[in-house]
């Protein structure tokens, strides 16, 4: 998590540098070198598993940082929503329109949440008042 | 969770037949003769409707922690792990008991009547938990019916030492282990394919409490658990304690019944990282169980006044030996507060624990018990070493309470 707040921070910082170009529009410039763009591209469509929305999210998300910052972040549609809302307040992220329900089930679907540490966080099935 | 039961009790119902708890409404139209399906996703007659069905063919059910709370355990909260498909329409007059093997000097067969008049009965509660017990905490995830905590279990078995009975009969210097065999049929519905044939080594064999048992908690053995006999041995996989028992062999080698090899009943004879491939040569049979507790009361979830005292109480166990400490914390195991400890009813019988915690103020706490065994063997806050099929889990048992404002 430390690492993904680092890489947000360095975009965050990038991105005021060229908000204004980077803020509507996918053609517009981003933080990734221009030149490397369609690298960053290809390589997201390497490693991203397939999907209706995966062209979506590389389009919209590999724009302003590569796959890294996808693949490593585990989260419920609510959790992907919020981040996008995070994106668009804060790092300039465009709105996504009639796209955005595709593309939040698809980072629901394939990057939920893993119950992979040790051992998870107990589920209560019902609170109830001990007398 | 939709319950049909409960909805046909509100509905009003009744009738004499019933199935899975629920009453056959058109019972008189029955032609004669005729069997009723099974209702699936319901539990069989006869077990608490809190019970989890992991398994319906075959059955395999566990208990909630908080219904394991009685000291001896009613068969209605009894788990359930069957292997195969139960033997119907037992007549138990006719039931024969086989006592056979290369290490048997003659063999021998009885009938329960006969094992009831020739030999001495003795009553023992004695912990059964499944090897698999927790196997759903392991990460890479083992394949099997995914129980969480409640395969475990303490009722009280009577029947007759299986050391009496293999005495009488003779057996060689040579016997080294005894295998059963039990008459469920294989899920294949192939007569000759045997479900499940495991067995121990003659030590554990020998020991006063391996009995061979036709009453759990003074009652026939339900048949989910055996009837009319089954052999019972505490502290060891409850797959040693063979139901619908009706042969015993006595083997002059380790007995190589089906789920006696392979990753079956095995784990790594030493530590390996999670995950990883294990040749068969590096497998070892579980013996006796490790040390463990529970946390039977109050129910996770408890919501509580902040300054009420809270009263906590559980059973421990473990194996072969004799728990020694229990304790509880509230602080995630940052520091631990010994319980009361009681004696077993009698060895292998679990024993029960109990403390009185006092939070120091609102919010939300865990109370995690860990006990300790008599050659200090403690339990794992995490879980313990991965193995292929999940055996063995041992963890600290955890339960969620919440102080709130009073």
């Amino acid at each position: 998590m430390k690492l993904s707040y680092r890489i947000l921070a360095s975009i965050y910082f990038v991105s005021m540098l060229i908000v204004s170009a980077c803020s509507t529009q996918p053609d517009k410039p981003s933080p990734i070198p221009e030149k490397q763009i369609s690298e960053f591209k290809n390589e997201a469509r390497q490693v991203l598993p397939d999907g209706e929305a995966k062209e979506l999210v590389i389009n919209n998300c590999v724009h302003c940082h590569s796959h890294l910052l996808i693949t490593q972040n585990q989260a419920t549609g609510e959790g992907w929503q919020s981040m996008i809302v995070w994106m668009q307040e804060t790092q300039g992220l465009w709105p996504l329109g009639q796209n955005e329900e595709a593309i939040v089930a698809y980072l629901a679907k394939n990057f939920a949440p893993q119950s992979t540490g040790r051992r998870i966080p107990l589920v209560v099935e019902e609170w109830y008042e001990l007398k | 969770m939709y319950n049909r039961r409960e909805f046909i009790k509100k509905t009003g119902m009744v009738g004499a037949l019933t199935v899975g708890g629920l009453p056959v409404v058109f019972a008189s139209n029955i032609p004669s003769g005729m069997e009723l399906l099974p209702l699936q996703g319901d539990l069989p007659d006869g077990k608490h409707n809190g019970m989890t069905l992991l398994n319906d063919l075959p059955w395999n059910i566990e208990a909630k922690a908080h219904l394991l709370d009685d000291p001896i355990t009613p068969a209605d909260k009894f788990f359930v792990r069957n292997n195969g498909l139960m033997p119907e329409n037992i007549d138990a007059s006719k039931w024969r008991l086989t006592i056979d093997g290369e290490s048997v000097k003659a063999p021998k067969s009885y009938s329960i009547d006969e094992l009831k008049s020739r030999y001495e009965t003795y009553s023992y509660q004695l912990v059964i938990e499944c090897g698999g017990n927790g196997r759903s905490e392991f990460n890479p995830p083992a394949k099997g019916n995914q129980w969480t905590i409640g395969a475990v279990a303490c009722a009280k078995w009577t029947g007759v030492r299986l050391k009496d009975v293999l005495r009488d009969g003779g057996i060689k210097d040579d016997a080294v282990y005894i295998g059963y065999y039990g008459a469920d049929t294989h899920l294949s519905k192939d007569p000759n394919k045997v479900v499940i044939s495991r067995g121990v080594p003659m030590k554990k064999a020998f020991e006063d409490e391996t009995l061979i048992a036709w009453a759990m908690n003074d009652e026939d053995i339900p048949i989910l658990h055996g009837y009319p006999l089954r052999l019972v041995m505490g502290g060891w996989p409850g797959s040693v304690s063979g139901k619908w028992l009706n042969r015993i062999s006595v083997r002059n080698q380790i007995h190589d019944g089906p789920k006696m090899g392979g990753d079956s009943y095995r784990v790594p004879c030493e530590a390996v990282a999670p995950g990883s491939k294990v040749a068969d040569g590096d497998m070892c049979i579980i013996e006796s169980m490790p040390v463990k507790s529970l946390v039977t009361y109050p129910k996770s979830g408890a919501m509580i006044k902040e300054g009420q005292l809270l009263e906590v109480r559980g059973h421990a166990w473990a194996g072969d030996n004799k728990v020694t400490q229990v304790q509880t914390s509230i602080d995630f195991g940052a520091t631990w507060q010994s319980a009361q400890l009681s004696n077993p009813a009698n060895r292998l019988a679990w024993q029960r624990w109990n403390n009185i915690i006092n939070f120091p103020q609102k919010g939300y706490y865990e109370v995690w018990v860990k006990a300790t065994d008599e050659n200090g063997e403690s339990q794992p806050m995490v879980v313990p070493g991965w193995n292929p099929k999940g055996y063995l889990n041992n963890a600290c048992h955890r339960i969620a309470i919440k102080v709130v404002g009073a």
